[in-house]
């Protein structure tokens, strides 16, 4: 039976693109759900300020009444410089090579539509979104905050002739209450440099002094990293009254300068996977007490996100940043942090791990194709 | 200052910055980052505890590629050695 490709236009249909994974993966057990709510709002262009520069369509493959396979077609226009790039992402499909090659052909059909001459994914939107096939670790619970997918995706993709566009490594540090030798030179970067990590009362109070400018920073920080566009106001205020309220202060360090301006943020998370497993991806009607429980007492974080202002980079402000972290993880029985995904030349962040012991966790990978 | 006073201060710094790292075969002709391991952020704390310990302050980043070039800056712009 021949498959069928439907643009998803209703509420019904989008329900029907966000659960598919939920029935694809439910013997899966290192699959992670996305949590429902997330993911109607990120399709939501009211809701999700990256359509202001974003134009997107999803799609659903069927063969017969079934549900086989999903994608999203992207394009983000401030990302796409010198080339004219289509983004895959929310990609999905039943071990069938089929239904592969009916939901690329479509995002390729919908990409040359609008001029595209390049296929890349799987990418969100912007960074924040979930980005890049796994490749290796299959054999670990997958973070919350990645995509998880079944070994095929990958071997199926070079099959269509699909290439490593780039890679992305993630390693798990694993802390002990021993503190590294670094640590005792903090008081040196803090006083040559005149920075410091603040402690602050709350993540509201965080929030409100801080929270706009590290997003710019954000911004400034991460320009040189491929496929990156910036965060434009609408979108940092969403994700400040969205999500940084709900950031546990103990896992939030940000460094500051003399004039009390933000120069470097880390931020983590304890790891909701497990609780978002338990819960289905459904903070109702009893999913949130699962993921109340996993922000009040875990052993393991994940780091989100980690900048620093270009013009404070070469003065260790991640040793300060660590420290203030690791004081906090030993306080609170934290013993592993699965770090976020790295570019793998990314070099100047992956040395700054070099101090502690990590092992290596997970490989994603991100591919192109000319179209 | 003493050339070889310099030298045994240094690599008591770079015992503090890698304690588990075995300084004896160090010379001055041992490379930063080739020969004793250093990386940026090491390099970073080296001249911070040396300007912490000699008293001074370095001008820009300092660019230093063996152990024998940091003696050298140390015993031109040194004036004391901080306990």
């Amino acid at each position: 039976m021949s498959i069928r490709i439907e643009k998803v236009e209703s509420h019904k249909q989008l329900k029907k693109f966000v659960a598919f994974p939920l029935h694809l993966y439910k013997d899966c057990e290192n699959w992670v759900p996305a949590l429902e709510g997330d993911e109607y709002d990120t399709f939501n262009p009211e809701k999700n300020g990256a359509y202001d520069f974003c134009e997107a369509d999803c799609f659903l493959a069927y063969r017969g009444d079934e549900i086989v396979g999903r994608v999203a077609a992207i394009i983000n226009h401030k990302a796409n410089k010198d080339m004219k790039k289509v983004r895959f992402g929310w990609l999905d499909f039943i071990e069938d090579e089929e239904v592969l090659q009916a939901l690329m052909d479509t995002v390729v059909a919908w990409g040359k539509q609008r001029g595209c001459t390049e296929i890349i994914g799987p990418w969100g939107f912007t960074d924040m979104d979930k980005e890049g096939l796994l490749v290796e670790g299959y054999e670990n619970l997958s973070p919350f905050t990645c995509l998880y997918n079944f070994p095929y995706y990958g071997t199926m993709l070079e099959k269509l002739g699909y290439v490593k566009d780039v890679d992305w490594t993630q390693s798990i540090l694993l802390l002990t209450d021993e503190m590294p030798p670094s640590y005792q030179f903090a008081h040196l970067i803090e006083e040559r440099f005149n920075v410091h990590v603040v402690q602050p009362e709350s993540m509201k109070q965080m929030n409100k002094q801080y929270g706009m400018e590290i997003f710019h920073m954000y911004n400034e920080a991460f320009a040189p990293l491929m496929g990156f566009s910036p965060l434009t106001d609408k979108q940092i205020k969403n994700y400040l009254d969205t999500y940084v309220p709900i950031l546990d202060k103990d896992f939030v360090a940000v460094a500051v300068n003399g004039e009390d301006k933000p120069i470097g943020f880390l931020f983590c998370v304890p790891s909701l996977s497990k609780a978002v497993k338990k819960a289905n991806g459904r903070l109702f009607p009893f999913g949130f007490i699962h993921i109340l429980k996993a922000l009040k007492k875990n052993d393991t974080l994940e780091a989100l996100i980690i900048g620093v202002d270009p013009k404070y980079q070469s003065c260790g402000i991640p040793l300060l940043m660590f420290k203030y972290l690791h004081e906090n993880c030993i306080k609170r029985g934290v013993d592993k942090i699965i770090l976020n995904p790295q570019l793998e030349e990314n070099y100047k962040v992956q040395s700054l791990y070099s101090d502690y012991h990590t092992e290596p966790f997970m490989r994603r990978r991100a591919y192109k194709k000319a179209i | 200052m003493e050339r070889e006073k310099v030298f045994e201060e240094l690599k008591g710094i770079l015992k503090l910055i890698k304690p588990s790292s075995d300084f004896t075969n160090v010379n001055e002709d041992s490379q930063l980052v080739r020969d004793v391991g250093l990386d940026s952020l090491t390099i970073l704390l080296l001249s911070l505890a040396i300007e912490n310990k000699f008293g001074f302050k370095f001008e820009g980043t300092p660019k230093f590629e063996t152990v024998g070039q940091v003696i050298d800056y140390i015993c031109s712009n040194a004036t004391t050695i901080n306990p």
